[in-house]
């Protein structure tokens, strides 16, 4: 077939893109290395995580992975919810797509869904003043919200004190939050007028995750989420929307083609289209195809390697944002000692957005996590204290145990960079004094919120920098003063090409501190509609 | 701290165990009411600062040796 458009990956922007064109009636093919091995999730039986612990006696393979004795990496403290079924998700990145750097510990991923194959699903929108700072279109991006929860299904509740400007208006129910999130929600209604003035709300997290069945009838359909707590082991009747879903749709289309095991090197724009080259990683030969255009959607790290590449862009530095995260493990005192209910999701329960005065109206965003499915060993490892007595707190503490992860907004500055060296992409990142001062009173100031809800910081752990696995920036639109060398136009348009696109989060300036991946989705359509608008030109 | 923290070969025993069906029930959160709750807590706490200096001879000889 004669290709119109080339999409690279196939993580969230690629795939939302690739739809977008192949419902316009374009000529598609997707290149990506795909790596996907989805029999371990499969043969997890459908039943509660409890249920499972208590009866079954294979569980080492799910918990701790297939050779659970000799390799289970127990000690591996980045990146709990990469479990064994989703050990596939970091396959061959050392290998392929190494990223030299001694400050910057980002995780990229070549998966069949790109690192949204592990996504937690949570689906905030950008507010109207944290889209224009990146850089994207408010009235497009409002409608493409929609257009994006429709497709992959967004539940949650437009009621919430969060929901205000921070939920697509097309949304399932919300899904039902256990106990532990309950107390704290009753927590935040009986102080809620003193919180709101501190600048802080909460509410239910909207997440990806289906409370209705979707496409019911087709060969489609995914289920509601059965509450079995197994969400970091397995599909969950495929409620939890991942790119490979709308992959698989496309694959059924006459005008698209998936081009599997394919690692993209690099293009070049010419007169009759953009080659593409790719190496196919089975056997290490080197390929290429031509297309009238190509959208590049690796994410922020991959794109930038393949755009710095392409033109010939050696020691270059490109921009690099990655909100900088902390998590707050805290004991609910309404929970000590209490039960809680079997059934239950492991997603995040409750979202928090802080807006405190030093930020100039910006938002500080947390997550509230119940922890259970994690098992005690990830909590004992990190006590100081002997085995046997850190399981006896573990046992104690796990049903009043919340873990709270904030994310702090994100800018440029030239102390967080990319580029392309003799050996690879290297990366940079420092935060400056201003950064570092706000984000120690992010913290006090939430650490005082979480005090009034009941819930006492155990502790206060800093991630290293590039864990939040919340990246953009690397191409950014340009802003007509101090731009970097590769800028995107307003559309996407690589500047300096008429055919390449950037469809990703390469192309926003600005990084609020709220889980990006819906707003990557919505982007990505975006872009791929000013594609499609290219060729009635 | 990370001196009294378990080691690698702890955990890997711990976590063995810990996803062996026979021991799942001594793995699960212990429901007993607040004040229980609290009084577990304590005597957690006390017997970790009973064996830190143990831990910490045992770790210090070790790395010698």
């Amino acid at each position: 077939m004669e290709l119109d458009a080339v999409v690279v990956g196939s993580g969230p922007s690629g795939a939302q893109a690739a739809k977008e064109l192949v419902e316009a009636g374009l000529q598609v093919a997707m290149l990506d290395v795909g790596f996907d091995e989805p029999a371990l999730a499969a043969s997890i039986p459908a039943v509660p995580f409890s249920e499972l612990r208590r009866t079954d006696p294979d569980q080492r393979r799910y918990f701790l992975g297939e050779n659970g004795d000799a390799d289970a990496d127990v000690n591996d403290r980045i990146g709990a919810h990469f479990t064994p079924p989703r050990a596939f998700i970091k396959r061959g990145v050392a290998e392929y797509i190494p990223l030299a750097s001694d400050s910057f510990f980002p995780e990229t991923s070549l998966a069949l869904g790109g690192l949204g194959a592990g996504w937690g699903s949570g689906s905030q929108t950008f507010e109207p003043f944290e889209l224009e700072r990146a850089g994207l279109p408010v009235v497009e991006m409002r409608e493409l919200y929609d257009v994006v929860a429709r497709d992959i299904g967004v539940s949650g509740s437009r009621e919430d004190d969060t929901s205000e400007t921070s939920i697509p208006t097309v949304v399932q129910p919300p899904s039902a939050i256990d106990t532990n999130a309950r107390t704290i929600m009753a927590a935040y209604a009986r102080k809620r007028e003193a919180l709101r003035c501190a600048g802080f709300a909460l509410g239910r997290a909207p997440l990806a995750m289906l409370t209705e069945p979707l496409r019911k009838g087709t060969s489609f359909e995914r289920g509601s989420n059965p509450y079995n707590d197994m969400d970091f082991y397995t599909e969950s009747e495929r409620s939890i929307y991942r790119p490979k879903y709308t992959i698989e749709e496309l694959r059924t289309r006459p005008n698209f083609r998936y081009i599997e095991r394919a690692l993209v090197e690099r293009f070049e724009d010419r007169a009759d289209g953009v080659r593409v080259s790719f190496r196919d990683v089975r056997d290490g030969s080197e390929r290429s195809l031509t297309a009238a255009r190509l959208i590049l959607a690796a994410n922020p790290l991959n794109t930038a390697r393949i755009a710095l590449r392409s033109a010939n862009a050696i020691g270059v530095k490109q921009p690099l944002l990655c909100n900088p995260y902390h998590y707050i493990p805290t004991m609910n005192v309404a929970m000590l000692g209490r039960a809680v209910g079997d059934r239950r999701h492991s997603l995040a329960q409750l979202v928090g957005s802080y807006t405190p005065d030093h930020r100039g109206g910006e938002h500080v965003f947390a997550a509230f996590f119940s922890y259970h499915s994690l098992l005690n060993f990830r909590l004992v490892r990190e006590m100081p204290l002997p085995p046997a007595v850190g399981l006896l707190v573990s046992r104690v503490l796990m049903n009043a145990l919340t873990i709270v992860g904030v994310h702090h907004p994100e800018r440029a500055t030239s102390d967080k960079w990319v580029r392309l060296g003799a050996s690879g992409l290297e990366a940079g990142y420092a935060l400056d004094a201003c950064e570092r001062v706000d984000i120690a009173a992010d913290l006090r100031g939430f650490a005082k919120v979480l005090r009034a809800l009941g819930c006492i910081p155990l502790s206060t752990i800093a991630t290293p920098p590039g864990s939040s696995i919340h990246y953009a920036g690397t191409i950014p639109t340009a802003s007509g003063s101090g731009d970097p060398a590769l800028t995107c136009a307003s559309d996407g348009r690589l500047n300096g090409s008429q055919n390449v696109y950037v469809a990703d989060s390469s192309s926003w300036r600005y990084l609020p501190a709220k889980g990006p991946t819906l707003t990557m989705m919505a982007n990505a359509r975006r872009v791929a509609r000013a594609a499609v608008r290219s060729f009635e030109h | 701290m990370n001196l009294l923290r378990p080691t690698p070969d702890q955990m890997r025993r711990f976590a063995l165990r810990e996803t062996d069906v026979r021991h799942a029930r001594s793995f699960e959160p212990i429901v007993a009411g607040p004040v229980v709750a609290l009084v577990l807590l304590a005597l957690a706490g006390i017997a970790g600062v009973v064996a830190a200096p143990f831990v910490l001879l045992a770790r210090l000889f070790g790395a010698r040796r």
